[in-house]
């Protein structure tokens, strides 16, 4: 190619050869003047967090969010909403992109803007990096990038310890996996508790030498009936039991529950054959069982869908009573639960199904009105007052 | 004349003419097997059965009526499609969860079922629209409300918390002195156009024409102000049927079939 090159410029000549030259250029001079400019974007002036009602809190998916702008934004609106704290997702691969070698920059900046937006940041850590996985070509079933093989273990401890250390005085709340009692979670294998309690006897004392004051959320258990032998899943209140039995209490500080609403009212009693939102108290009851009631809890996801085609949607008036009533439930009556978030604050794109009705703020940036009513609520506002 | 193959001049071409012409139906025969492979429109055609997956819990695009049988829009699209396509259409109901699914797995050819195209996915591609289900203006029959912008100092209805109530905000920013009353439900937002409580209600196209047909002397469509569209959605390796089913919606469009069908399902224009 180089050489074919040279032979059309030697046959050109020197003259009419830097003549194309000039031309092109121009071409990429004039290109560069008409393409757009990423937005310049400064963190700011430190900014604190207007709130009537610190529980409430949002998952964010910042995650994915590619243009610093919207990230930037996102956390304003989350700030402007009254929420003082965020979840984020702090993927493991996307930071540890080779055994021991770090790429912080991009987590970097979120945290620099969600603390410029005076923001609490609760991190969830998970997913497994190809290089902590099995050679495809050697194992027989299928790898996701949730298969985490008992050997990588202490990889992922290690990981923590760098993250908590690196973090230290910016994140202090980790939480360790993402619903382990669920296949998926696992690389679709078997979710057995046992796995998982081996996970956190590596994690939560690496956490802990990497930030002594961290602390360490475990649980964020998914809500499900699955029975025991499921292969999709356990459900969480026998899950949890388990957990417990298998020496959980020496290796968490705060629980991080995953509470969804679905079709019912907030109220609407706990019972173990329903999910609804008040089956957190259940999970709190086994805590309690087992001696650690001084622990917190923090609900780390809930809230209702208003998709107009989801079996486990509600109307979009019911969705919005429905989590103003949670929140004053929540703070009302759980005096153990430490934040309420909502999934999810925003997603970059929509994924044009139903968990597009779980968001607050669509992906440009227009405020649902259940936005407007959380906020209203959250910072103690007249309705209409901005 | 070397190299010639002309012995007892049954072959009045030479050997070299002989190797390219073999050559070339190789070639040929194995661009064959290079063209588009499409599974689904293979069986298809061999059986003559086009499987059509819905969710038939969505009235009037797709339910079940006293009998158990599937009717509805898409019911129908889809028999229309088969019609043409000279193929027997069989419907498969399946939960809403588990349309992709059961098109990834190759249980079902297509999906029919008022799907928003999730464009991007792995797990489908989608045919041209054949509906727009977003937001419309309901109004009442001689109003002078054409459009959002005509709202200036009127009272708009609409579902609280809706994307016509997303809608509506943003328009409270443009127009003056626009009122704003929300409801539970589309019905009842609609019902308040009917009560002359509201200039105009802005709900979803779906219910916005099911009203009109329920009352054509007291309601009529204005304007479309937002866009949902539904489109077919095939296996992703369904070039093939991809590419009829889009010829297909088109035809049906320009020939007035979709309005049709509308009118029949909704009792109100497209």
């Amino acid at each position: 190619m180089f050489s074919r090159t040279i032979r059309f410029i030697r046959e050109l000549g020197p003259r009419r050869a830097a003549a194309w030259l000039l031309r092109a250029a121009v071409a990429i001079a004039a290109l560069r003047l008409i393409a757009p400019r990423p937005a310049y974007v400064v963190i700011g002036a430190p900014q604190t967090v207007d709130t009537a009602h610190p529980i409430t809190c949002v998952h964010t998916r910042l995650t994915d969010e590619v243009e610093e702008w919207k990230i930037q934004r996102t956390l304003q609106m989350v700030r402007e909403m009254g929420a003082p704290t965020i979840v984020e997702f702090f993927p493991w691969p996307y930071i540890e992109t080779a055994p021991g070698q770090y790429n912080w920059a991009r987590f970097d900046r979120i945290v620099e803007h969600a603390r410029a937006q005076g923001l609490t940041v609760i991190a969830r850590l998970g997913m497994v990096p190809a290089w902590a996985q099995p050679d495809p070509d050697e194992v027989e079933r299928d790898i996701t990038y949730n298969t985490l093989p008992p050997e990588s273990v202490d990889d992922f401890a290690r990981f923590v310890e760098a993250f908590t250390a690196h973090y230290r005085g910016q994140i202090d709340m980790i939480i360790i996996w993402n619903e382990p009692n669920l296949a998926f979670e696992w690389g679709y294998e078997q979710p057995d508790p046992q796995r998982y309690i081996d996970l956190l006897r590596a994690a939560y004392p690496a956490a802990h030498r990497g930030n002594p004051d961290v602390t360490v959320l475990a649980g964020a258990l998914a809500p499900t009936l699955e029975p025991p032998g499921s292969p999709h899943g356990l459900n969480e209140i026998d899950y949890l039991t388990a957990l417990y039995e298998a020496g959980f209490k020496d290796l968490y500080d705060a629980l991080a529950v995953h509470t969804y609403g679905f079709k019912f009212p907030p109220e609407d009693p706990p019972a173990p054959d329903v999910l609804n939102f008040r089956r957190a108290e259940l999970l709190r009851e086994i805590m309690v069982a087992y001696g650690d009631e001084n622990k917190p809890v923090v609900i780390t996801e809930s809230g209702w869908n208003d998709h107009p085609r989801w079996t486990k949607a509600v109307r979009p008036g019911q969705r919005i009573a429905y989590t103003l009533g949670a929140l004053e439930y929540a703070e009302e009556n759980w005096p153990w639960a430490e934040a309420l978030c909502l999934w999810a604050f925003r997603y970059p794109a929509p994924v044009q199904s139903y968990p597009d009705y779980f968001t607050l703020v669509g992906p440009d940036f227009t405020p649902k009105p259940i936005y407007d009513a959380v906020q209203a609520w959250a910072r103690g506002m007249e309705v209409g007052e901005q | 004349m070397s190299g010639a193959c002309q012995s007892g001049g049954r072959f009045p071409i030479s050997r070299i003419q002989l190797v390219a012409l073999i050559t070339l139906l190789t070639l040929l025969l194995a661009l064959a097997g290079c063209g588009p492979k499409d599974p689904a429109w293979a069986r298809m055609q061999e059986t003559g059965v086009l499987r059509v997956g819905m969710d038939a819990a969505y009235p009037p695009f797709e339910s079940l009526d006293e009998n158990g049988q599937v009717v509805g829009f898409d019911v129908d699209m889809a028999r229309e499609i088969g019609r043409r396509l000279g193929l027997e259409v069989q419907f498969v109901n399946i939960a809403y969860d588990g349309l992709y699914d059961a098109l990834v797995t190759g249980q079902v050819d297509v999906l029919i079922s008022a799907l928003v195209p999730a464009y991007g996915t792995e797990r489908a591609r989608f045919s041209e629209p054949y509906f727009n289900a977003g937001d419309v203006l309901v109004v009442p029959p001689g109003s002078s409300i054409e459009e959002m912008r005509d709202l200036g100092g009127r009272t708009l209805a609409v579902e609280y918390g809706s994307g016509g109530d997303v809608e509506a905000r943003k328009w409270e920013r443009r127009v003056a002195a626009l009122t704003i009353e929300r409801y539970d439900t589309p019905a009842s937002a609609i019902d308040a156009v009917l009560a002359g409580e509201a200039d105009a209600a802005l709900v979803d196209g779906i219910s916005a024409r099911l009203a009109v047909g329920q009352h054509p002397d007291d309601l009529m469509l204005a304007e479309g102000v937002t866009e949902t569209l539904f489109a077919i959605a095939v296996h992703e390796d369904s070039n093939i049927l991809l590419r009829e089913i889009n010829t297909l919606v088109e035809e049906m469009i320009e020939d007035g079939t979709r309005d049709a069908l509308t009118q029949k399902w909704f009792g109100a224009p497209y």
